[in-house]
């Protein structure tokens, strides 16, 4: 079965005139995948995720959907390619753009040209999956941080995508706002979404993530499950991220396999 | 403090000549001092932020737009065509008993939002109200190198009626902005048949001026931490450097805002509307027909009845 997306050889910049921010990046997802994708500031997380997209002009490469090359430059599929790929900005104001929460989450099943009854469907799946329906009538700017994140995945969500790309979802997040951004990611893994998500939590990485990418300077350094990729902190030029604190537990204990998380670091020590 | 001696400077040249010099004194400086006290800003929000919280959190906010619409453009029209400084203020007196009655506004909120426009109305009334020129007024005329500084009867009069119309006019406008949130006053336009393009347009400025102004808000703060407007050349200078930086931000804004629009298929049409609406309740539609009949007779009278 082919990967549900897939990006090979992927260079892409900014400008043309400059050297591209991404060089040669090739990596693919399958449906419910959760992939992690680390790397310092810099590295060309954001990048890759705009490309991803057809967001950014490329340089080089191509972008694979469902097995099926997309041509960037046909309109059609590019919007098939946006329709089952969402992507959440990392800042949320520069994705709300509607005057209201409700509209903000009808605006991409409207532009989908959906009926009016399926688009509010849509849009209230999306807000009360993001627990926004209280928030229905307010404005964006009226939002705290945490809400004004939730509203941005909704806007994304009611597209029913199939893969969503999020670019640092809990930056700037309370402990609250991030256990709810946990539950909502394990709700689309349970509705069979696959998510690649930049962050630079590696404690968030080991517990949630099936697989991990690590992006040094533009290029692909590492891609594999959490164990191999933490097994290498250090070996890996440029790498400036500590290592787990259950993975380093685990590792001292020996315990095997390690454990995932710290509930389960506690039932397996005692 | 300068609007408080504005506004008792304007009240003091209107009244001269009407009244006794020590009352009128005490009266115009009491009462500049009260407007000033209820316009001062409290707290960090900004007047458009104000407008907005209050629309969302007025009792009329569900009120279908076309009937309150329909008021406040009559309120307005009645302003701008009074005859008479009675029916002006009774105009004016009117929107303030609907905006802070039914409308749910503060006099607080509304003497706030007032200030800035009524700024701008007191200069113009104190421009209207005294002359320069080489002749004494009939009211009060001050020597001054090259003639007098004059108030006339006339003017005084004139000043105030253009005030209390302006001042009637302002207010019948609040009485739509501050019971009528944003989204629902773009729908109702929309359905009016303006252009499509000119009121997505119109919801995507919205939307970007409040993006603009946290941004302003946030370097003007990082900037008051580090005595950015200590005196006066560090004050132009950082105001200088704050829109300079607005501009290139707000550039960067306006580029990531479009990509996030085509990550969700945007085709160059926005569809911004929400989605359900009340309909006219009996007690509203009584109330704004009894509203509507009390600004029509009230011209009437004043057309018909020679009011002052």
């Amino acid at each position: 079965m082919a990967p549900i997306l897939e990006v090979k050889h992927l260079s892409a910049g900014y400008a043309p005139e400059e050297p591209p921010v991404l060089r040669e990046v090739s990596l693919s997802l399958e449906p419910g995948e959760r992939v992690a994708l680390l790397g310092p500031n810099g590295a060309g997380k954001s990048t890759l995720l705009l490309a991803c997209v057809g967001l950014l002009p490329l340089s080089g490469g191509e972008v694979w959907l469902e097995g099926r090359r997309v041509d960037l430059k046909k309109r059609r599929e590019l919007d098939r390619l946006r329709q089952d790929v969402g992507l959440v900005f990392q800042n949320p104001d520069d994705q709300l753009i509607a005057p209201t929460v409700e509209g903000e989450a009808a605006f991409g099943p409207r532009n989908l040209g959906l009926p009016p009854e399926e688009v509010k469907a849509r849009a209230d799946r999306a807000l009360a999956s993001c627990g926004l329906e209280g928030c229905r009538r307010r404005s964006p700017h009226q939002l705290s941080g945490g809400e004004k994140k939730r509203a941005a995945l909704a806007g994304v969500l009611a597209m029913e995508p199939r893969v969503l790309l999020m670019d640092e979802p809990a930056a700037g997040l309370d402990p609250e706002g991030q256990g709810r951004l946990e539950e909502a990611l394990d709700r689309l893994r349970q509705e069979g979404i696959a998510v690649l998500l930049s962050t630079h939590d590696v404690d968030f990485v080991w517990r949630w993530a099936d697989r991990a990418a690590v992006l040094l300077e533009g290029r692909l350094a590492a891609l594999d499950v959490p164990e191999k990729i933490f097994a290498q902190s250090g070996a890996l030029p440029g790498w400036n991220f500590p290592t787990p604190m259950v993975y380093w537990i685990g590792k001292k204990l020996g315990l095997s396999p390690l454990p995932r998380s710290r509930e389960e670091l506690e039932r397996r020590w005692k | 403090m300068v609007r408080a001696g504005l506004a008792a400077a304007v009240l003091f040249l209107l009244g001269t000549g009407r009244l006794p010099p020590l009352p009128l004194a005490l009266g115009s400086l009491g009462a500049g001092l009260a407007l000033a006290w209820g316009s001062r800003r409290g707290g960090h929000a900004h007047a458009l932020e104000l407008v907005e919280r209050t629309a969302r959190s007025s009792p009329l906010s569900e009120m279908p737009v076309g009937a309150k619409g329909l008021v406040c453009l009559a309120g307005l029209a009645c302003c701008a065509a009074s005859p008479s400084l009675l029916l002006a203020l009774l105009l004016w007196g009117t929107a303030c008993l609907a905006l802070l009655g039914p409308g749910g506004v503060s006099v607080r909120r509304y003497l706030r939002l007032m200030a800035l426009p009524g700024t701008f109305l007191l200069l113009g009334a104190l421009a209207l109200v005294a002359d320069l020129g080489p002749r004494p007024g009939d009211v009060l005329a001050l020597p001054i190198p090259g003639g007098f500084l004059s108030v006339t009867r006339h003017s005084q009069r004139q000043a105030a009626l253009v005030t209390l119309r302006a001042l009637g006019g302002m207010s019948w406008m609040y009485a739509l902005a501050l019971t009528t949130p944003m989204p629902r006053l773009l729908e109702a336009l929309k359905h009016l048949g303006l252009p499509r393009t000119l009121v997505e347009l119109m919801a995507l400025t919205y939307r970007y001026l409040f993006l603009l102004w946290e941004l302003l808000e946030t370097m003007s703060q990082a900037a008051r931490c580090r005595l950015g407007w200590r005196g006066l050349s560090a004050g132009v200078r950082t105001s200088e450097a704050v829109a300079s930086v607005l501009l290139g931000r707000s550039l960067g804004q306006a580029r990531r805002s479009l990509a996030a629009m085509e990550a969700r298929c945007w085709r160059g049409e926005l569809s911004l509307e929400v989605f359900e609406g009340k309909p006219l309740t009996k007690p509203q539609a009584l109330g704004a027909g009894l509203l509507l009949a009390l600004l029509l007779g009230l011209e009437l009278l004043a057309w018909r009845g020679g009011w002052p």
